[in-house]
């Protein structure tokens, strides 16, 4: 990335809440969003963290082919902040063909397929009239959903790299603007609840029956959650404007499922986002940490940070807020480290008692320890599945 | 966006076991038979104890990457630069169906290594453990557009970072239930290692506004092959690309629009 791109406006939606008031109000008093597990057809203890009112949303009568739970998720965290204007005032700033679409998902709306499978005909096997694979659980769904939704004309890809799909949509998004594919682009994020994910990794052994605790010495797996965001951003240098001031991208090449244990790859990710951005480490004000709360994450995440940072820098995982948002992971880390830089607000990592005597990162326990701090330019981790790193560095432009 | 240059092809299809058989079919005269097999999908830069556990959309896009790698003078595929794009329209339908049909028996039995495997991005992964390379990989969906969208993200990486990327694009078909959903009637996979500076073959790529209308194939069989899979849209420019023929091809893209590739044979 060889310019600097403006973030316009953003927008997040997780389990603490529709909208950028009530997560950075969450944020700040240290409050949840993880409740016990109550979702339908999932049937072991866990915390998950579940957005009220996805049920309810109902789409656009003329795009009603294209409803499932995510496309539903995806026009709630639409419908916050006023996101959906601000993508009308990008459209008559550039034109509809020149603005790019870049949202990353894991699952899409595989939940259709699920429920599909359920209502299977008996005899035949075949799948019940009402399903519709293409606009649903399809991957690319959630961008020909919102690409007919704000009536955008640009590049327009969905990325799927686990969960670090919503972080690479920046780097996508940066090389369209510098390659001239694109003037402006909104990146995002959405993931919803289902079946597979939560089986998944449950058959995995990786999700925990309590709320998750990062770093805790007791940690014990993730509490899956959902979650959609989108970010606009724009080229041309602009004085006092947030800014994506790096990326960086890696693999492990190590194990489809764990993590390299000393983290290679994501030292390599965390320090290309840093060459990128021009900074030294003891520059970066905060890390918000992948953090799932798995013991094999937090420890090879903690190692790459003690590789890069060496221990100096403030650093938190807010999975014990959200959950894991798996595909929505990355927006989420990304539109929190824009609340934490506009607020000077550092998130404690909600749920961790004691520390993992093995990690030895400057993890925020309390808010009064940091309380005042002064939070220019932040770091937000998002690793996944297939060894996919990637590192975001985001601040107020120099 | 700059022009950029072709050094490997690779390519997995019915009857195709690589490049070299591929483009030699895609010269001649004779025509091109659909409805023979895939090639058995054994790629040799996954260990035995790997390829059993993975699937064979993992297989066909290995098999296929590794093929576009073959000739190493210029790029090799453990070099810490080189990059790759997985260009996929529906991902492993076949895992899928695995996973939701242990959903709906008694107690859920998910497999955990289907799990894992089933995550778009699980051919990308396996094939940086197969190289060691900590090279980014990505892995992106773009529905039947999915070549196109593929090639201008790998085009992108290529111009603005400066350095090789690897692009595969591939879908198998998926199992008979999803068949009236998804007209993926021929399995296929096709690979491109691109570079930034020019070789026997340079690639340009522009968005056409309105009345493109895709270029088609001359070969009936090969025309069949075009519409029964998204990566098969490709295949005019595979021909030229084997015919050392300079062209224009128009391929199919979003909202309407066509992606014209200008094809430059340099010798």
């Amino acid at each position: 990335m060889n310019q600097k791109i403006a973030i316009t406006a953003s927008t997040v939606t997780t389990a603490l809440g529709t909208g950028l008031s009530a997560n950075r109000e969450a944020l700040k008093q240290s409050r949840t969003g993880l409740q016990k597990n109550g979702f339908a057809g999932v049937e072991f203890d866990t915390y998950i963290g579940q957005v009220d009112g996805v049920d309810d949303v109902i789409l656009p009568e003329e795009l009603a082919d294209f409803d499932c739970r995510n496309n539903r998720l995806a026009e709630l965290g639409l419908q916050q902040d006023g996101i959906f204007e601000a993508i009308e005032d990008l459209k008559v700033r550039y034109g509809a063909k020149r603005i790019g679409l870049f949202i990353g998902t894991s699952t899409s709306g595989i939940q259709q397929t699920e429920m599909a499978y359920a209502a299977r005909a008996s005899e035949t096997g075949e799948l019940p009239a009402w399903f519709n694979y293409e606009t649903t659980h399809d991957i690319f769904s959630p961008v020909a959903y919102l690409s007919k939704r704000l009536g955008l004309y640009g590049p327009a890809q969905v990325i799927s790299t686990a969960c670090s799909s919503s972080a690479r949509v920046f780097a996508a998004a940066a090389r369209h603007i510098e390659a001239g594919l694109c003037d402006a682009a909104i990146v995002g994020g959405v993931d919803s609840l289902c079946q597979m994910t939560l089986y998944g990794f449950n058959a995995l052994q990786l999700v925990s029956k309590k709320p998750c605790c990062p770093a805790d010495v007791d940690r014990d797996g993730i509490n899956i959650g959902e979650a959609a965001g989108f970010v606009l951003l724009e080229t041309g240098h602009q004085e006092d404007a947030l800014s994506l001031l790096g990326v960086g991208e890696s693999s492990d090449a190590w194990h489809m499922s764990s993590p390299h244990p000393e983290g290679a790859g994501a030292v390599q990710a965390m320090r290309q986002a840093l060459d990128r951005a021009g900074l030294a480490p003891s520059q970066i004000d905060y890390i918000n940490l992948h953090g799932t709360a798995t013991p094999a994450n937090d420890l090879a995440e903690d190692r790459a940070m003690m590789t890069v940072f060496a221990g100096n820098n403030p650093c938190s995982s807010t999975k014990g807020f959200t959950g894991h948002t798996l595909g929505a992971a990355g927006i989420v880390g990304a539109v929190f480290s824009c609340i934490a830089i506009e607020d000077n607000l550092l998130p404690v990592s909600l749920n961790t008692r004691r520390v993992d005597d093995r990690i030895q990162s400057n993890i925020i326990l309390d808010s009064v320890s940091v309380k005042n701090t002064q939070v220019d330019i932040v770091m937000s981790n998002s690793f996944g599945f297939g060894g996919s790193n990637a590192s975001l560095v985001i601040g107020w432009a120099l | 966006m700059k022009a950029v240059g072709i050094a490997g092809l690779g390519m997995v299809a019915p009857g195709i076991e690589s490049w070299e058989i591929g483009s030699k079919l895609l010269m001649s005269d004779s025509p091109y038979d659909i409805s023979v097999e895939l090639p058995a999908l054994k790629p040799s830069s996954l260990s035995a104890n790997e390829r059993r556990r993975t699937t064979d959309t993992i297989k066909l896009a290995l098999q296929c990457a590794q093929d576009a790698m073959l000739d190493q003078s210029m790029v090799q595929a453990s070099d810490p630069d080189l990059t790759s794009v997985f260009a996929s329209s529906s991902g492993d339908l076949n895992i899928v169906d695995k996973i939701l049909t242990a959903l709906i028996l008694p107690g859920k039995p998910v497999s955990p290594t289907q799990f894992h495997n089933s995550v778009h991005n699980a051919p990308a992964g396996y094939w940086s453990i197969a190289t060691g390379s900590r090279a980014a990989t990505t892995s992106i969906a773009a529905g039947d557009e999915t070549f196109s969208i593929g090639l201008l993200e790998a085009m992108s990486q290529v111009v603005v970072d400066e350095h090789p990327v690897l692009l595969i694009a591939y879908d198998l078909v998926p199992p008979p239930v999803f068949l009236s959903q998804k007209q993926i009637t021929a399995s296929i996979a096709v690979a491109m290692l691109l570079v930034p500076e020019p070789t026997r073959y340079s690639l340009s790529a522009g968005i056409k506004d309105r009345g493109a209308t895709a270029t088609t194939m001359y070969d009936a069989g090969f025309e069949q092959l075009r519409q029964a899979n998204p990566a098969a849209q490709c295949l005019p420019l595979l021909q030229s690309i084997a015919q050392m023929q300079s062209a224009t091809i128009s391929l199919p893209y979003q909202h309407g629009q066509g992606l014209e590739l200008r094809l430059q044979c340099n010798d």
